[in-house]
């Protein structure tokens, strides 16, 4: 095949050789499959001489003679150089896309895409969001089926998102993926700029992510950061990327007005009218960030520096972030290109204002007709009901921030020993150090409600933590191509440890608020109450070690198999068993190259693919041996005596969670790739779960002991479809959809020793409440709530519930025997759609994303009843919930809602243009993008897409009112 | 030189392949337990955690399974019978209907044999370890050992009264799970019981006399009276005999000097220590033990606005948490009209004289002449008189009126000896209602420990919390005297202790009155009296009712008197006499045998 397209590139270039004088022309039309290419480069190589393609894809440059190099280049397409005298009319731009011969990366390497047997989904900077955001990962929600990205306060700039692969499977061990930086694992997303990533990779199933052993079951998500340019020696291109976004705040759920509330009678009226909410929120919440970044190549290398700031502040009125951050890649060839040295480093500082998010809450409920401030300008302090506080007093009376430095570094030294057409053999060894350090800082002056509350005058709190990984890995690299075999090989040793320190220390009493926290010591407390302070420290380090394999086998590019296996060790576990294996296979069949297909034109690709892996979960550290901890005081010979005790109750047998996983799939391409997607069906089993279980006591002296018994199933399918609707048209849409559905379940909770009938989960709160929204049991889906089902209100307004016998009873006497499961709060389907359209320089993307068949349990309006306190309720108080007086202080199936939703997630129009004489202005791109648009769905709480979908405890809304909001951002990428 | 070479390489090798492959682990903010003694205060730290331990369990879930579910104190719900309702947990103890998965039938369990493996571990150690390389004498071991001992004890027969011949006996630091001491309940109660009065025999000679905070030989005594005093309930025997014998040698002064408090306020001062009525009492202190305002003798009790700046009903500010959630058995029903500050207008039927109950009722069981019937207060000079919050709550230091919070927000608080929902929230006002209903200004509070001002500069949780005292020992006596028919020996014995509730003028009449409600000197007022002279001291369920067999057979408030789902029957199933194992135990331990009351036929 590529045969023939060079015979006719050649054949072709003859025809249009045009000769003129002082020099050699060259001109022509670049096209790509669905028609020309604007605003593609065209070079003399090695020169400053270009052009880029105008609206019709077509060209024309007089380069220095006919033997000149000419490059073509163009962003998603795969660069083409030909000699000035054989550049053909019409250049077929090849995209760089997924169906072609795209790099993919994978753990400890990287893949052709068409090579790939497991399943992985690659997602390139040029398809991620664009716009504000709080942590890259948001710029993949709804971009890979079967991950599921949820932010709950987006607004606000200091909180974070939660992301979870698959369904969770895990009971204490966690279930977030791994994340792993340019091949450093459990690195932190925030502590890069999102500018510098150049691709997000997910490995969804066991067989591609078991080549990370005990850090590999909830998926791994692989992060390449931007590289130095490849294009000729002495280029450098400067980029600047900047966007100013601003927050509009939606409008919380009602409540009573002032009056409102006054007519209800209930409670006394002060006499002022005050709307608490509004009273909280920023006049202008905005943000900005700027990026400049530096890139190029020399003779033997490359380069890439950035830096980048960024400020935010959020919609109420203290949140607020600033960031620095400061980014270096370098490479070095020596000694004929046999060595090769990679050095890298990364820091960012961020500054953190925090607010008081349970404001909010209280903003919707307090009396609203108490005042802000007392006519001395001092804050008005309600003294009752309980506990009541003043939200704009909890807010702004106190002082709260932090400061957070990441600091990554990396230096690598490659040893390329063979390279040849045939055999490639090198060895990389990679030091790494990834740091980071947050510190905290915390008054309460001494006149707030703390002192009319607690009686403290003045609260100082400081806290330190800080963690560093040093990782030494070395990898040896083979790979092999001969005639129809292709053979990639790693193996390898690492080593990391993981440590951390932390301090932390409270002190109240102060004579001055100035002073802040500064002079912690001269709290009195600490002498007359040392009970009201506090001091802590702590450090721990654990260690795992591994060796690993990994082959990759490409048999004709139709048949593709990939085994790996990893051992590893971790301190984490117990004497007996300190090591484990992690092995994994993989199988694909590409049945469009067979050439019993020759007749399918239309069938660019069918690959189906098999995939089974082992990969595991750790728990933390010290906890399988005996250690003896601090435990109490008592009073003994007239001191007292810092008692100690064993820490932990011993479990030499401790090992790591498994996760078994099989994985079918299959992608898929037809009609010249312009359909395409991919399917997966998965099973994943992971037994020997970590749990805290009740020990036997006697004789053991802690009631838990953690030991691995339980096990979990996870079965579903993801649906990937992508289509080119209109692409030879003038106008492109391209449109794809990305479905998935599953659950999980508990399999076994159970062996011969441990035995639990069932796991609570998240406890309902309240005073003196130990009740809990989850109840699993062997057999339960994860999601089942558990609570009483409710069966309407007496004519008192009591809420009634039935018992075990179809009768009614009233639920403040419901005995906790009549609970049942009453609904599940895990979407059935989760859906997202995106839509781009482009016409000349113009794009628009639509995108939207959904949840559907999940009850949500409306904890917020279960709170904000008419009986509930004497303070505001919400409108449905006295609407829909109006003949409820007491609802029991219970879970009941009367709060749970529907909580299907499609939210539109986000619109971006944006105009590229890139001139023709690129000597100052290579590209410029400016966009326009509106988030968190609108949300359809039926709920009445909060915004559904807000909450939770992840994890055991999903679906309890119990939202804390801070401002759900519109974000429009108006930003500009430049590249000189 | 090549050999050396060699060597050398094979040196660097074997290092860096060790390190490569090394996974011990090191703890740094623990001690590894191999290094743990280094010397004595090593000892003491590991007895000190025991104390601490023991105290957590003691002082909070024995009391609520001793007390909530005896006929004095109850946990009550309010604000329409959701707040403190805690699934339940708590109001199940209240009203005898408890279960196996009850949790806290879990948490006393849990708690204990924590403090019996820790106890379990020092003496292994102390028989074990190397003492001179720790500079600890055999002797001075051997007294820890004995000390040891003795709280075992004192672990196992707080988990024997709860649970008799379920248990299993646990001994040795061993990874085997015992079974139940015996398959036969009891058989089993009997081993326990045995091995009890053998430990406490053995230990007693190397404990110390009087050290008020420590285990010393009038602690083990009196325990070991306890085991005999109660013999009939515990293993079907007569032991009062020798309980008797036993505690007139404890009141010779054989094992310690102890002596009656004259002002019984001494019992409970902050220095109470020096008392000389205690023999044993929990060290407390804000923020270094548990404290016994966590062992809920008052701040259970205690309404939002206990403590506060500016307003509060002690005059004191300060962090711990009110439940609000504890009242004493009301005196009264709910006949009558009801008043818009709750209550009734009659002030109901008195259960004690209307009803002719022998239980409950706290505040009329009282004589009317004793000091102690009357309104809490302290002065600024730390005297205090009352134990019990009742009428209008007012400011300490303005007399202002304080609010109500809850179901009765915006109106003052004014507590009444009755329990209902006296503004119908939630349900309509019956006659008798049970503590599930009882509106937030329901039922009078009790001070056990007292909360002075802040001026007196005294914390009330560091005020230590008494386990043993003389007073038992009196008790103790005249109950055997009792029995054995001698009821003026049984009067003149509890008289000693009574006298000072009167002032001398009125111990006249009352030295020869059983008391309200009483016509004579016979079991019904030494139950009576054991009541009101340990009232919320921890043990009215189980020194108490069961000896009198009154803990599931008596009535008293609401028992047989409530409607609907208020309903609870006169006399309980005698199988709540004994709680059942907590249902996690019997799940990884298949040799416990449950208590055979509880295991469905």
């Amino acid at each position: 095949m590529k045969r023939i397209i060079s015979a006719l590139t050649l054949w072709l270039s003859l025809t249009v050789m045009v000769f003129a004088q002082g020099g050699y022309q060259v001109k022509g039309v670049v096209m790509d499959s669905q028609g020309p290419v604007i605003g593609a480069t065209v070079m003399e190589q090695g020169t400053s001489n270009g052009t880029a393609t105008g609206l019709d894809g077509d060209y024309i440059l007089r380069v220095s003679s006919p033997e000149a190099l000419v490059e073509i280049s163009c962003i998603g397409y795969a660069t083409q150089v030909f000699p000035a005298k054989a550049v053909p009319a019409t250049i077929l731009l090849e995209e760089d896309s997924e169906f072609l011969d795209d790099v993919v990366v994978i753990g400890y390497g990287t893949l052709s895409k068409k090579e790939l047997s497991a399943s992985v989904v690659q997602v390139d900077s040029k398809d991620f969001f664009r716009g504000t955001t709080n942590n890259p990962m948001t710029m993949l929600t709804g971009k890979v089926a079967g991950l599921n990205v949820v932010t709950s306060q987006g607004s606000n700039p200091n909180s974070g998102s939660d992301f979870q692969i698959r369904g969770a499977t895990s009971l204490n061990a966690g279930n977030g993926p791994l994340v792993v930086i340019d091949g450093i694992p459990g690195g932190e997303l925030r502590s890069l700029s999102p500018q510098d990533i150049e691709s997000m990779t997910v490995l969804k199933d066991a067989a591609s992510a078991s080549i990370y052993g005990t850090s590999g079951a909830n998926g791994v998500i692989l992060i390449t950061t931007k590289k130095g340019s490849k294009d000729e020696p002495g280029t450098a291109h400067v980029t600047y990327d900047g966007a100013f976004n601003v927050n509009f705040a939606k409008d919380p759920i009602p409540v009573l007005t002032a009056d409102e509330w006054v007519r209800s009678r209930r409670g006394t009226d002060y006499g002022y009218r005050t709307d608490w909410y509004k009273a909280l929120l920023r006049k202008f919440s905005y943000g900005h960030s700027h990026y400049v970044s530096v890139d190029g190549s020399t003779k033997k290398g490359s380069y890439n520096a950035s830096v980048n700031y960024k400020n935010s502040l959020g919609v109420d009125l203290v949140d607020a972030r600033e960031e620095f951050g400061a980014r270096a890649a370098l490479e070095q060839r020596l000694i004929k290109d046999i060595f090769q040295i990679n050095v890298s480093l990364n820091v960012r500082r961020v500054n953190e204002e925090y607010g008081n998010d349970g404001s909010f809450g209280t903003a919707l409920t307090i009396n609203p007709t108490f005042p802000i401030y007392n006519e001395d300008g001092s804050y008005y302090q309600p003294t009752a009901p309980t506990n009541a506080t003043n939200p704009v007093e909890a807010m702004l009376n106190k002082t709260a921030n932090g400061q957070r430095l990441f600091a990554t570094g990396a230096v690598s030294l490659k040893a390329n020993f063979i390279k040849n057409d045939v055999h490639n053999f090198s060895s990389t060894i990679t030091y790494s150090l990834d740091y980071n350090d947050y510190k905290s800082n915390n008054y309460t002056p001494i006149e707030s409600h703390e002192k009319y509350w607690n009686g403290y005058e003045g609260t100082a709190s400081l806290s330190y933590s800080k963690s560093w990984r040093n990782q030494l890995e070395w990898l040896f690299n083979y790979s092999f191509h001969k005639d129809a075999h292709h053979i990639n090989a790693v193996a390898g040793y690492s080593y990391q440890d993981f440590n951390s320190e932390n301090m932390g220390m409270t002190n109240r009493g102060f004579a001055y608020d100035s002073i802040l926290w500064n002079d912690i010591g001269a709290g009195t407390a600490r002498t007359e109450n040392p009970a009201q302070t506090s001091m802590s420290s702590g450090k721990s380090l654990s260690k795992v070690i591994a060796l690993l394999a990994r082959v990759n086998y490409n048999w004709n590019n139709l048949i593709f198999v990939q085994a790996s296996i990893r051992r590893e060790g971790a301190t984490n576990f117990g004497e007996k068993n300190k090591w484990g294996n992690f092995p994994a296979a993989s199988i694909a069949w590409e049945i469009a190259n067979m050439g019993f297909m020759s007749g399918a034109k239309w069938v660019n690709s069918l690959k189906p693919r098999f995939s089974f892996g082992i990969t595991g979960r750790r728990g933390g550290s010290n906890v399988a041996r005996p250690t003896y901890g601090s435990h109490g005081q008592y009073y003994m010979d007239g001191e007292w005596i810092i008692g100690y005790r064993p820490a932990s109750n011993e479990n030499p047998e401790l090992r790591w969670e498994k996760l078994m996983a099989l994985n079918f799939g299959v992608d898929f391409s037809f009609f010249d790739n312009r359909l395409r997607g991919s399917l997966d069906l998965y099973d994943r089993e992971s037994p020997d779960l970590l749990y805290n279980y009740t020990a036997p006591q006697p004789p053991f002296i802690h009631s838990s002991i953690l030991v691995n018994v339980g096990k979990t199933q996870n079965l579903g399918a993801e649906l990937s479809v992508e289509g080119d609707i209109f692409a030879k048209t003038k106008v492109k849409w391209t449109s794809g959809i990305n479905a998935s559905v599953g659950y999980s379940r508990i399999v076994t909770l159970s062996n011969q020793i441990y035995g639990a009938s069932y796991i609570d989960m998240l406890g309902t709160g309240g005073l003196g409440q130990t009740s809990y929204y989850y109840r699993y049991t062997e057999g339960s889906r994860i999601g089942q709530l558990y609570g009483y089902q409710a069966a309407g209100v007496n004519e008192f307004g009591d809420m009634m519930v039935y018992d075990n016998e179809g009768n009614t009873i009233t639920a403040a006497s419901a005995n906790a025997a009549y609970k049942r499961y009453i609904g599940n709060t895990i979407p059935k389907l989760f859906l997202s759609w995106n839509n781009t359209i482009r016409y000349k320089n113009w794009d628009l993307n639509i995108f939207m994303n959904g949840a559907f068949g999940h009850m949500i349990y409306n904890n917020r309006r279960a709170n904000n009843l008419q009986s509930s306190g004497n303070a505001n309720v919400f409108r449905s108080a006295y609407t829909t919930d109006k003949n409820v007086r007491e609802y029991g202080g219970v879970v009941t199936s009367y709060f749970l809602e529907k909580g299907d939703f499609m939210k539109i997630q986000n619109i971006t129009l944006g105009y590229t243009f890139v001139p023709k004489q690129k000597d100052i202005l290579q590209s410029l791109r400016v966009f326009l993008t509106a988030s968190d648009l609108y949300t359809f769905t039926g709920y009445t709480g909060t915004d559904p897409a807000l909450l939770s979908t992840n994890g055991l405890t999903p679906g309890v809304d119990n939202g804390t009112g801070y401002p759900e909001t519109r974000v429009v951002t108006l930003g500009a990428t430049v590249t000189f | 030189m090549r050999k050396i070479f060699n060597t050398l390489i094979m040196a660097v090798a074997a290092v860096s392949l060790t390190a490569c492959f090394d996974l011990s682990e090191k703890a740094f903010n623990r001690i590894e337990k191999d290094n743990f003694y280094q010397n004595e205060g090593s000892v003491k730290g590991a007895i000190a955690s025991v104390y601490y331990t023991a105290e957590g369990s003691f002082g909070e879930y024995f009391f609520y399974l001793n007390e909530f579910s005896a006929d004095q104190i109850a946990w009550r719900v309010w604000n329409g019978g959701q707040w403190g309702w805690d699934n339940a947990e708590k109001f199940v103890l209240s009203s005898h209907t408890w279960t196996s998965e009850s949790s806290i039938i879990q948490s006393a369990w849990n708690n204990t044999w924590g403090a019996i493996g820790e106890c379990n571990s020092i003496i292994n150690d102390l028989q074990t370890i190397d003492l001179d390389a720790i500079g600890v004498t055999k002797d001075r071991a051997a007294q820890y050992i004995d000390e040891m001992k003795t709280l075992r004890a004192w672990c196992y027969y707080n988990l024997f009264e709860v649970w008799g011949g379920a248990l299993p006996l646990n001994t040795e630091v061993t990874s085997t799970v015992p079974p139940s001491a015996d398959p036969d309940f009891d058989k089993s109660c009997k081993k326990i019981w045995q091995f009890m009065i053998d430990e406490l025999d053995a230990s007693l000679e190397n404990l110390p006399v009087q050290n008020v905070n420590r285990m010393n030989q009038a602690a083990n005594r009196m325990l070991k009276a306890r085991l005999l005093f109660n013999a009939e309930v515990f293993v079907k025997e007569d032991h009062y005999a020798e309980a008797a014998t036993l505690c007139q040698s404890i009141l010779n002064g054989d094992f310690g000097n102890y002596s009656l408090a004259g002002d019984f306020r001494d019992i409970y001062n902050i220095t109470n220590v020096n008392c000389p009525e205690i023999v044993f009492a929990l060290a407390s202190e804000y923020g270094k033990s548990h404290g016994n305002a966590y062992n809920c003798r008052d701040v259970t009790f205690f309404p939002y606005n206990a403590f506060g700046d500016p307003e509060s009903i002690f005059g004191s500010n300060n962090d711990q948490g009110r439940w609000n959630c504890v009242i004493i058995a009301p005196s009264h029903d709910n006949t009558g009209t009801v008043l818009p500050t709750g209550g009734t207008d009659t002030g109901g039927k008195s259960f004690l004289f209307d009803y002719g109950d022998k239980l409950g009722a706290v505040w009329d069981r009282f004589d009317d002449k004793d000091i102690r019937k009357k309104a809490y207060h302290a002065d600024t000079d730390g005297n205090w008189e009352g134990l019990f919050l009742l009428g209008p709550q007012v400011d300490y230091y303005t007399g202002a009126a304080l609010p109500a919070d809850a179901d009765r927000e915006g109106q003052d608080l004014v507590y009444v000896d009755q329990v209902g929902t006296f503004q119908n929230k939630g349900r309509d006002l019956a006659p008798v209602m049970s503590p599930h209903w009882g509106e937030t200004n329901s039922g009078y509070r009790l001070v056990r420990y007292p909360v002075l001002p802040d001026v007196c500069g005294v914390d009330f949780r560091n005020i230590d919390e008494v386990e043993f005292r003389l007073a038992e020992v009196y008790y103790m006596l005249a109950e055997c005297k009792l029995r054995a028919g001698d009821a003026n020996g049984a009067k003149d014995l509890v008289n000693q202790v009574r006298k000072r509730y009167f002032k001398s003028a009125d111990w006249t009449t009352a030295q020869d009155s059983p008391g309200p409600g009483f016509t004579a000197f016979d079991m019904d007022w030494m139950l009576n009296e054991w009541g009101k002279e340990f009232l919320c001291e921890g043990r009215r369920r189980r020194t108490d009712l069961r000896r009198f067999d009154k803990f599931t057979q008596g009535q008293w408030w609401f028992f047989g008197r409530g409607e609907g789902d208020d309903s609870y029957p006169a006399k309980r199933d005698r199988k709540y006499e004994w709680f059942p194992l907590p249902e996690a135990a019997l799940t990884v331990n298949p040799g416990l045998v449950q208590n055979p009351n509880y295991v469905a036929k």
